[in-house]
């Protein structure tokens, strides 16, 4: 029977591999000059392998974790820092084209979809991640909501999302993750006895009068700016920051 | 005497329980058989028995020495050349005979068998699990890809309409415009990732659907050995492996390539995701990758993001079981459970100490499916009304009308078998002999399942993933064979088995090595060669496995086409001007006449040929139709698997508009 055994070896070997590859194919393709079949033959591995095989590496990179599936787990909830079991290389070659497969539709969708419809979903992700995080108490998820909150609107400007939508959708997506983490901080600071509503809703009273007055400055911005352009798109990131900064001042 | 109202849940030894009610519910479904000419219903309950009988059998031997099944000491780099040797003979054979014969059935179904006979009984020291994935991997591709490229145009019904129809369209416009009123606007990553495949790697639609998502068909079975290595030892995890890659369904939806296949794909990833996160010590990452797998799955195709949720939802009911009713042990009581030591009754500890196994909360994985799921199904259009409200309509629709015990929405198969040309007792016998052939594969995985169900369910190493597997089965089993005896097909059932095969697979392959190890070597080493041979070649040479060239000419039909008839599809398909009105012909042709034009084309009713009513004014004949298994309607609607003479479908009088080697169109005249 085979070792179980799975170490790797260390280093960037094949990651810079498939770089090069990617990069000989980038050319045979951009060149137009080579034969279809070493296209094919280059193409097919840098499509079935190549963004698949980083997801993987990302996800679970080499020489961690144990090496035998069929240890028990030593705990039903392994502390944050333990090491994470390590994958199996034969399932390391299942998984790396169902990735592959994966990040390609993803990376069409972004190419084919329209903004708007792109931004409901990530909106509707992000406002989830928001939710998630507050259910959880965990102040990165919602950071991280906020931040897809604030992505989604900025992908619905380049669609024909008007700049009214846009602006409220931005601004809300700030203010959801300031009010958010805002509490969260109360929630670790102050014992649980201590009534905070109104210490919050004070909060909520000042970050919604920044944002009005922010939101001002960013319509005036996005109106001034040239249809078409992207110019629009800057000038709502740009009051996205003003406020952020504003807000966490 | 004071005790909790749950305590004797905790002391009911739960897997002989199981055996027994499985006992007496099959003995109690034997006389549905009187009532029902349904090939499910016949042998169902009498495998079922079988698997809980053979159970409780072994329960009676639990106190005996664990036996180790007879080795053999053979070089498996030896056996892997032969397998290696035979593929590429097969592979040839195909390449010269232009289409999958019976003989190259056959001989696909022997190495198929001598692939799992080598993972059962090849010595420990010889068995290189690597060398057998790649056996195993090697005859999945020739399996599918003798079939592919030997077949002009795409094998099967709907894979026609995905790429000339949506992919096509879609690579076209550049964009999903195209798809904008169809249900595949918020499920096309099939359809980017050939398009995409296409575009990269400057070969047609066909290949690169060939490529890049059949290979990642195929790849994707290394998928159920990840999961299966939580359950058992690489050797068994190895069967389960090669038995999922050779059943019908999994051929099935390697050849018919279309948004169903990537959802299986999608699908495997998150029974392994959620088997990893129930088993080992995992990070954010396995959560990354279990909630990718959902969304992928959803994006992919919605029976299959169904099907994932009913597993995932499998999982919560597990882990209620496991965690709140009290099943902790599986065994039952834990102080049995726990003085039986860490091998016994569980079989895969590999000499594993036993550790308090916990519960892993999947609730929140269930709801986020459910919201995402549900959010993108209410967003998706579908005939000009969301696709989430239409679906119940429809299912409340069905329930309403047509639901009721025994009202037998027959199955395409059934029909066709049951209705299957030819009048003679060879016929007949052949027709029989195809019913059970495509059967037998589907009963054997059965009888294995719930014998490794009932094993599994005793395990000591996270139970809550035992039970997750067993009542995900027992759903998907519901959805496929169940809801159909009550005449709901609503769920599409045939698209249920090739899922839920990867789940049987895996406990398959525990229920067969508790019958190598709790009987008399020589006895369960003879079952488990007959089973091990004789599926194979049941599912190799089963009906949704030869869909380009059945394996029974008459009883099956063909879902291939040739040079000719393609040729005539797309001539008359740019040729007869849409206000023609229909064109008829056989079925399954008439579905891909479809991708040829963009009018309408039906299937042939019976009654308009023989006179009964007024005639059409334009049918396509082809030869098949005398010589294969074409389908028509007849009174009533009803499907006939029958053939016809081609001066029926074009009498004298009419006239040959167009016609070729393989096919003709007639017109009515003056017409």
């Amino acid at each position: 029977m085979a070792d179980d055994s799975i170490t790797r070896p260390r280093g960037f070997g094949d990651l810079i591999l498939l770089v090069a590859l990617v990069a000989a194919f980038d050319l045979v393709v951009a060149l137009s000059v080579a034969p279809s079949a070493l296209r094919l033959a280059l193409g097919l591995p840098v499509v079935l392998l190549a963004p698949g095989y980083a997801v993987v590496v990302a996800l679970y990179p080499r020489d961690e974790g144990r090496s035998d599936p069929t240890r028990p787990r030593a705990t039903a909830s392994p502390a944050p820092e333990s090491a994470v079991d390590a994958i199996d290389p034969s399932v390391r070659v299942g998984l790396v084209p169902v990735a592959s497969v994966a990040v390609l539709a993803a990376v069409a969708v972004v190419a084919a979809v329209r903004g708007s419809v792109m931004a409901t979903l990530i909106g509707v992700a992000g406002a989830g991640t928001v939710l998630a995080g507050l259910v959880r108490r965990s102040e990165p998820s919602v950071v991280f909501g906020g931040a897809a909150l604030f992505a989604a609107t900025v992908l619905a400007a380049t669609g024909p999302a008007s700049a009214e939508s846009v602006l409220l959708g931005g601004f809300g997506a700030v203010v959801a993750a300031d009010l958010g983490t805002f509490g969260l901080g109360l929630d670790h600071d102050a014992d649980a006895a201590v009534a905070t509503t109104r210490v919050e809703l004070l909060h909520a009273v000042g970050s919604v009068v920044v944002a009005i007055s922010t939101a001002g400055v960013g319509y005036a911005l996005f109106e001034a700016a040239p249809r078409g352009g992207s110019l629009g798109v800057v000038a709502l990131l740009l009051g996205g920051v003003v406020l952020a900064w504003l807000l966490r001042e | 005497m004071n005790r909790h109202p749950k305590a004797w849940l905790s002391e009911v030894r739960f897997d002989v329980a199981a055996a027994v009610v499985g006992l007496v519910a099959a003995v109690g479904l034997l006389p549905l058989a009187a009532l029902t000419s349904s090939l499910y219903v016949r042998t169902v309950p009498v495998v079922l028995g079988a698997a809980c009988g053979v159970y409780l059998l072994s329960v009676r031997r639990e106190g005996a020495v664990e036996r180790r099944l007879p080795a053999v000491d053979a070089s498996g780099v030896a056996a892997a050349e032969l397998v290696g040797i035979a593929l590429v003979g097969i592979a040839t054979w195909a390449a010269l005979a232009g289409t999958r014969t019976l003989g190259i059935l056959v001989a696909s179904g022997a190495v198929g068998a001598a692939i799992l006979l080598e993972t059962v009984f090849l010595a420990e020291e010889a068995l290189d699990e690597r060398l057998v994935l790649a056996q195993i991997l090697a005859h999945a591709f020739v399996v599918r890809y003798t079939g592919l490229f030997t077949t002009p145009g795409f094998v099967g019904v709907d894979s026609w309409e995905h790429t000339t129809q949506y992919a096509a369209a879609v690579q076209r416009a550049g964009s999903l415009s195209p798809l904008a009123d169809a249900k595949y606007f918020l499920a096309p990553v099939h359809h980017l990732v050939t398009v995409v495949g296409s575009d990269l790697l400057g070969v047609s639609l066909r290949l690169s659907l060939y490529l890049v998502v059949g290979s990642t068909v195929v790849l994707s079975v290394l998928l159920v050995y990840g999961t299966a290595r939580y359950f058992v030892d690489a050797r068994w995890a190895l069967f389960a492996t090669g038995a999922f890659a050779m059943t019908d369904q999994a051929i099935r939806w390697g050849m018919h390539v279309i948004p169903t296949s990537l959802g299986l794909v999608f699908f495997l990833g998150v029974v392994f995701a959620v088997v990893r996160l129930l088993h080992a010590e995992t990070g954010a990452a396995d959560w990354a990758l279990l909630g990718g797998s959902i969304v992928a799955v959803t994006l992919t195709h919605q029976v299959s993001a169904f099907v994932s949720l009913v597993f995932v939802g499998s999982a919560v009911v597990a882990q209620l079981l496991v965690g709140r009713v009290g099943w902790t042990a599986g065994a039952g009581s834990l102080a049995g459970s726990a003085a039986l030591g860490a091998e016994s009754g569980d079989p895969i500890t590999d000499g594993a100490s036993w550790t308090a196994p916990g519960v892993v909360g999947l609730h929140g994985a269930f709801a986020f499916h459910l919201l995402f799921t549900g959010g993108v199904w209410a967003a998706t259009p579908w005939g000009g009304e969301p696709f989430l409200t239409r679906m119940v309509g429809i299912v409340a629709l069905t329930v309403r009308r047509s639901a009721g015990f025994l009202n037998l929405a027959s199955s395409e198969g059934g029909a066709a078998a049951a209705a299957a040309g030819g009048s003679g007792p060879a016929s007949a016998l052949l027709t029989r002999l195809a019913t059970y052939v495509d059967a037998v594969g589907f009963l054997v995985l059965l009888f294995a399942a719930v014998l490794g169900g009932l094993a599994l369910v005793r395990r000591h190493r996270s139970p809550q993933a035992a039970q997750t597997l067993v009542v995900a089965i027992g759903a998907m089993l519901f959805f496929s064979l169940g809801l159909p005896l009550f005449g709901i097909r609503t769920f599409l059932p045939g698209r249920w088995f090739a899922f839920a095969y990867a789940l049987m697979a895996v406990v398959g392959a525990a229920g067969l090595r508790h019958l190598g190890t709790r009987f008399a070597t020589r006895a369960a080493a003879a079952v488990l060669v007959v089973l091990v041979l004789a599926f194979p070649f049941a599912m190799v040479a089963g009906q949704k496995a030869t869909l380009d060239d059945p394996t029974f000419d008459e009883q099956w039909s063909k879902y291939a086409y040739t040079e000719s008839e393609i040729a005539a599809m797309e001539t008359i398909g740019e040729t007869t001007p849409a206000s023609a009105g229909a064109v008829f012909t056989d079925h399954p042709w008439r579905t891909a006449f479809k991708s040829s034009g963009a009018y309408f084309s039906d299937t042939i009713n019976l009654t308009r040929v023989d006179g009964t009513d007024p005639p059409y004014d334009r049918v396509v004949y082809r030869d098949y139709q005398s010589t294969g298994a074409p389908k028509f309607t007849t009174v009533g609607g009803a499907v006939v698997t029958r053939r016809i003479a081609h001066d029926r479908i074009c009498p004298a009088g009419s006239n040959r508009v167009y016609e070729n080697q393989n096919a003709e169109l007639c017109t009515r005249p003056g017409a």
